[in-house]
């Protein structure tokens, strides 16, 4: 019976083995070629000069756009194959300081409101500040990008308990409709066609993936009049998963 | 329809007429006599004395009639023998009893018919004398008297015939028994002359009967006897009627024997009737019996066991020490004054009055017959187990065995219970039924049927308890031989033919086994014994007898066999010998048991001592030795135990009881007592003793290493073990008088019902539990359940055995957890790989298809742009085939691929058409490439990618492929070579490694993934690959697959 269990789990091991070679060999192997096609674009918008008939121009531009997210989704799958792998350090993070960090790094206008809270003992911890600083950012992001309103406001909460910090990043944006919502944790997956918002729909791939391996959880709810709740159970002490 | 008349007393009168044995008798002339008379007298031709039993008239004697007989049926004598007067039948055509009959509608044409009824002394009338003619008339009144007078002689003749048939038998009968007495009875003339002498003198006395006949009595009579005989004789002229007297008289061989006579005088005749019977015997007889009582009780005194002696009416004889010592009475208390009933309990008695009644056929009342009718009738000890009664009340187990006491002659002259006190047996009896619930079945009472059996008919009829052995209804006796044929097995059929067969052949018992499966595959074992039942004639015409159901015997049997035998040694009965010891002398005497138990011959009693002391076993001698004479009290019995040793090396163990006996002085001159073969005691004892530890030693085994409870039969806990408590986590204190619902009880009902079900119905449960412990935890256990059942079969409390299984539980759980990730994961897996390929390829696409309509709307381009566009759509194809590749290479073992029966040349030569180019390659492909059941479509996928490597990295003008097969003994091995570049050595492990070629991309368009695919296919179909090969002399994929088992 215990040899059954090993065996599962050995192969159960070999599984994940083989998700990430098969997203490290995507991402570097075919990185070769990637570079190629990016250089040789270049190579030709040189030599093609400017004086060109537009419509040649337009199509031109459409295939650079094209090289262009081809390469962001490589380096997502790249970011993603390296989760486990970079940016491990432990250091002390102050959370108001992590936040206003993130906030200060969105690409946004002025008509985007940011309403935090801490309700904290202690507003200092040491965790991977790195991970966390990526899917704070990475989820306020998505509600600034994705919003549709005229005023946008976002609102951010951090409450703790004895194992965990909950962190609740809420919008009142347009929300993710009902049947869509198991879907947007998966790779290259967009809400809208990527044509709409130029998006890889690798962000909530990679926060969750980053959740899941310091051992905490990240859901998904709608919010009480539309918008969306992203609420991240972020452990305070750091169980690495392999 | 005409009903043939019957006289009322017809059952009694078919009795009278066959105690004149007259039937089918010769002709006799006194009878034809008087039919001629009766012919003549009425002038018919035909007169017959016709006689009726039950089925026929029969003639005894007939004038003009040729046959002996007709049926009763048909008979005119039928309606005779109905009146007192003749019967008188005018014209026979014109009565309607008789105008059909045969005999008068052809031979013998009876038209008239008188007969008279032949009535004998007691009234019965038994046929009839009457007359018949061919022609219609009428007898006058004088024929008629005549006819009946005529019938009245008829039956003096028979009833002549009968006295004189009845004083014959009495003569023979008298004759045997003067032939077969015992006694000597002869007739004496007045002579005094043997007359007649019967068979007894000449057993008793030597003498032929010739010798004796005719020689006077008194030549043989003692001659110191002769004048007190003649003064006896005397006394009969005297006018004595009979006179009794003893003398000695000679016998052939010279001796003389006691003869005691009675004698009467024949007042007709003078003659003289003698009786003699030998007194010799008897006398010795009665010295013989005081000198046996006597030893008897001198031996039996010095015993442990009780021994009673009565006489035939079973007052108390005898009555020893051991009886004394065992029951509190004294020999004066009861000696000639009462029987052994004040020491049985009347229960018992009259139960076993039953059981003799049952078992020998015929009452036997509930008195002393009761303990000794076996031993009277059967002439064997009776040996059963009784309760004794002690004078205090109490009582006392004890194997009692009877034998009648005989004297010389054979004849019972009282009775001897020896009885032992078989209390510790009975204990080490009942340890045993604790233990080993055996015994409860080997004392359940045999079931028996009785059966007879009609083998002309086949007509079978059954007792109540043999239907109900063989549990069908009962049957009608021409169907049951049938139904009980069919219940038996085709073999058993044979066995009982051939019993059937031997019995009728040599008229022996008969005795059959078998056994019988009823339709809820109960089986029975039967035993079936019967005797054959003849005719007059001596011919087997049946068969009766019983059935027994023994199938608990056999059961029980089998299963006492099988598992102990020590109630039959512990029952068997104990030896006793005796022994008397002078201690002047040294000389040793012994009783014929005492030699038998030491199996020695008989020796002098001066060399016995020795031999003796050399039959003990060597280190038990110092027992003897220790024994000292001075400080034996003379009133005290000494008790020892020692072991001897037999010729052939066994031992036996030996309880010897002795007394110091005294001469008239008051000394001590010897010793005497009893030994007794307690071998069997002992040894049963030691079994005991060890089977008791064996049980010991499996219990606290058990106790180690299970977990154990036992419940009564409400689920209350008697008994928990530590394991118990250490898995529950409860004291001892808190479960035992608790419901087991208290680990229990977290049970679904469904569940818990089932096991009560099964358990209450005596079965054994087993099967896994989760239990609750004291800590809110729960813990699996895989648990036995064994009822335990009373003599009615019904649990009284249950043993539940179990081992703790919560860790291989928790496994188990982890597993199907694990399993379930697994599946998870392996379809994530699939899913991510599926859309990152999808969503990667679909820029790629968009690429492509930019850069072909860029090209196509510049005809001038520029040169080295339209270069650079190609080179552009390169690296997109390149890129594709790579993501592809990965793909296929992440999906190869996640995906379960049907296997399918698959004609592998047919499929190398459609994978050869549609990747080798037509010209510059020539393909051989071995024509013993087999058909095999395997997942098509990645062989499909392999065989390209090494075909195609072939053609890939072909550098010679003519390139060659070749595909070979060969089978060996576990796997199927396939080649493919061709006449390329090679491989060198270094690379031939590296090859396989994904994006891994030889030779840079730009050289070879390649995406390095497709030997890595191969690889992976072969692998996961648990085969090997490798190459062969040297640098610039092509390459061989030598790869095998393992053949379908």
């Amino acid at each position: 019976m215990e040899e059954s269990v090993k065996s599962c789990q050995e192969e159960l091991s070999a599984l994940k083995k083989e998700y990430e070679d098969f997203v490290y060999i995507v991402s570097h192997d075919i990185k070769t070629p990637m570079r190629a096609i990016s250089n040789i674009t270049t190579w030709i918008e040189d030599d093609l000069g400017s004086d060109v008939n537009p419509d040649i121009l337009n199509n031109f531009a459409l295939l650079k756009n094209r090289v262009g997210r081809l390469e962001k989704m490589l380096n997502a799958l790249l970011e993603l194959s390296r989760i486990n792998r970079t940016e491990m350090e432990l250091y002390e993070v102050n959370f108001p300081k992590l936040v206003e960090e993130c906030i200060a790094s969105l690409d946004y206008e002025q008509n985007v409101k940011f309403q935090v809270e801490y309700h904290l003992d202690n507003e200092s911890c040491t965790t991977v500040g790195k991970k966390l600083n990526k899917v704070i950012f990475n989820i306020l992001d998505n509600a600034v990008r994705f919003h549709d309103k005229e005023i946008k406001n976002i609102y951010v909460d951090v409450s703790e308990n004895e194992s965990e910090y909950e962190i609740k990043i809420s919008d009142d944006g347009p929300g993710i409709a009902e049947e869509l919502k198991d879907k947007i944790f998966a790779i290259f997956y967009t809400v809208n066609s990527k044509d709409v918002f130029d998006s890889t729909g690798a962000g909530l791939t990679i926060s969750s993936k980053i959740v899941e391996y310091v051992g905490g959880k990240i859901q998904y709810t709608p919010g009480r009049d539309k918008g969306s709740i992203f609420q991240i159970n972020w452990p305070k002490i750091i169980s690495l998963k392999n | 329809m005409k009903i043939n008349p019957k006289p009322e007393n017809e059952f009694d009168r078919l009795k009278a007429l066959e105690g004149y044995s007259i039937m089918d008798t010769l002709p006799e002339k006194e009878y034809d006599a008087i039919t001629q008379l009766a012919s003549y007298i009425c002038g018919t031709p035909i007169a017959l004395v016709s006689l009726l039993d039950k089925d026929r008239q029969w003639f005894k004697s007939s004038v003009g009639l040729g046959a002996t007989e007709t049926p009763r049926e048909i008979s005119f004598c039928q309606y005779s023998i109905m009146g007192e007067e003749v019967y008188e039948v005018t014209n026979a055509l014109e009565n309607t009893l008789f105008a059909d009959n045969p005999l008068v509608t052809g031979n013998p044409d009876i038209r008239f018919y008188a007969g008279a009824p032949l009535k004998d002394s007691d009234g019965f009338n038994l046929g009839s004398l009457c007359v018949i003619d061919t022609v219609p008339r009428a007898l006058d009144v004088n024929q008629k008297n005549a006819l009946q007078l005529l019938a009245n002689q008829v039956v003096l003749l028979l009833q002549l015939r009968k006295n004189n048939e009845d004083l014959h038998t009495t003569q023979k009968e008298f004759q045997n028994f003067i032939d077969l007495s015992k006694d000597l009875v002869c007739i004496a003339n007045v002579n005094g002359m043997f007359h007649k002498v019967n068979p007894a003198f000449t057993r008793v006395l030597g003498y032929s009967k010739a010798e004796l006949e005719g020689t006077p009595f008194v030549n043989f009579v003692h001659p110191d006897d002769l004048a007190a005989t003649y003064h006896e004789v005397e006394k009969l002229a005297k006018g004595e009627l009979t006179i009794s007297f003893e003398n000695r008289y000679r016998c052939k061989n010279g001796t003389y024997i006691l003869l005691s006579w009675n004698t009467s005088p024949d007042p007709v005749t003078g003659n003289l009737y003698c009786i003699a019977r030998d007194m010799t015997l008897e006398n010795d007889q009665k010295e013989a019996l005081v000198k046996t009582s006597s030893e008897l009780s001198a031996i039996l005194n010095s015993t442990e066991f009780s021994v009673i002696a009565t006489d035939l009416e079973g007052t108390i004889k005898e009555f020893n020490d051991g009886a004394e010592k065992m029951l509190g009475y004294t020999a004066a208390d009861v000696v000639g004054k009462t029987s052994p009933a004040i020491i049985h309990v009347l229960d018992e008695v009259i139960k076993r009055a039953e059981e003799l009644t049952f078992e020998l056929g015929e009452e036997v009342e509930p008195g002393f017959d009761v303990f000794v009718v076996k031993a009277r009738k059967l002439g064997i000890a009776d040996s059963r187990q009784w309760t004794y009664v002690r004078k205090d009340g109490s009582t006392l187990p004890i194997q009692l065995s009877i034998t009648a006491i005989k004297n010389s002659l054979d004849e019972i002259t009282g009775y001897l219970g020896v009885a032992k006190d078989i209390t510790k047996e009975k204990e080490a009896e009942l340890n045993l039924i604790n233990s080993n619930k055996l015994l409860d079945e080997s004392q359940s009472i045999a079931k028996t049927g009785s059966w007879k059996f009609d083998l002309i008919t086949k007509d079978l009829i059954w007792s109540k308890g043999h239907y109900r052995i063989f549990e069908i209804d009962e049957l009608p006796p021409d169907t049951l031989y049938e139904a009980y044929r069919n219940m038996l097995k085709p073999q058993d059929l044979l066995l009982l033919d051939k019993e059937i067969e031997k019995s009728v052949a040599t008229g022996q018992d008969f005795e059959f086994f078998n056994r019988i499966e009823f339709p809820d595959k109960r089986v029975k074992y039967i035993l079936t014994l019967g005797k054959v039942i003849k005719n007059e004639a001596g011919e087997i015409i049946g068969a009766q007898g019983s059935i027994q159901d023994i199938t608990e015997k056999t059961l029980v049997e089998q299963s006492l066999i099988n598992s102990n035998k020590l109630l039959d040694e512990s029952q068997s009965i104990a030896k006793i010998g005796s022994w008397k010891f002078d201690l002047a002398t040294n000389d040793l005497v012994w009783s014929k048991a005492h030699y038998s138990i030491f199996e020695l011959e008989e020796l002098s009693s001066d060399k016995l001592f020795v031999a003796y002391r050399e039959r003990i076993f060597p280190d038990d001698l110092k027992i003897l030795d220790n024994l000292n004479l001075d400080k034996l009290n003379i009133d005290e019995d000494f008790k020892i135990s020692y072991r001897i040793v037999l010729p052939d090396n066994s031992i036996k163990h030996i309880l010897e009881i002795g007394k110091p006996f005294k001469n008239d002085k008051g000394q001590m001159i010897g010793l005497q007592g009893s030994i007794m073969d307690v071998t069997e005691k002992t040894l049963a004892e030691q079994k005991i003793a060890e089977k008791a530890k064996e049980i010991n030693d499996i219990r606290s085994a058990l106790d180690e290493s299970s977990i154990v409870s036992i419940s009564d039969k409400n689920g209350i806990f008697s008994f928990v073990n530590d394991n118990f408590c250490t898995i529950s986590k409860y004291t001892k204190e808190e479960l035992v008088g608790k419901d087991q619902r208290i680990i229990s009880g977290s049970l679904s009902s469904d569940f818990t019902s089932t096991i009560y079900r099964t358990i209450t119905n005596g079965n054994i449960w087993k099967g896994e539990i989760r239990n609750l412990a004291k800590d809110g935890t729960y813990y699996w256990e895989k648990t036995t359940i064994v009822p335990f059942l009373d003599e009615k079969g019904r649990s009284y409390q249950y043993i539940a055995i179990s081992a703790d299984i919560t860790d291989q539980k928790r496994a188990e759980e982890n597993l199907k957890v694990a399993l379930l990730n697994l599946g998870k994961t392996n379809k994530e897996l699939d899913q991510f790989a599926y859309i990152v390929s999808h969503d990667l390829k679909a820029p790629l696409r968009a690429i492509n298809n930019l850069s072909e309509w860029i090209v196509e709307d510049m005809p001038d381009m520029p040169k080295e742009v339209s270069a650079n566009f190609d080179l552009l759509r390169g690296r997109v194809l390149r890129m594709e085939n790579l993501i592809n590749g990965v793909l296929e290479y992440s999906r190869i073992g996640r995906t379960k691929i049907e296997k399918q029966d698959t004609d592998l040349k047919k499929m190398l030569y459609q994978i050869v058409d549609s990747i080798v180019p037509t010209e510059g390659f020539e393909i051989y492909i071995a024509e013993n490439i087999p058909k095999i059941k395997i997942a098509s479509i990645l062989f499909q996928q392999l065989f390209s990618n090494l075909i195609s490597n072939s053609v890939k990295y072909n550098d010679k003008p003519i390139g060659k492929i070749e595909c070979f097969y060969e089978s060996l003994p576990h796997f199927h091995q396939f080649t493919i070579k061709d006449n390329g570049p090679g491989i060198a050595e270094e690379y031939h492990k590296k090859v396989f490694k994904v994006f891994q070629t030889i030779e840079a991309r730009d050289k070879k368009e390649s995406t390095g993934i497709g030997l890595s695919i191969v690889q992976k296919i072969i692998e996961e179909a648990e085969g090997t690959i490798r190459i062969v090969s040297e640098k610039d002399e092509g390459a061989s994929f030598i790869f095998t697959i393992p053949k379908e088992a």
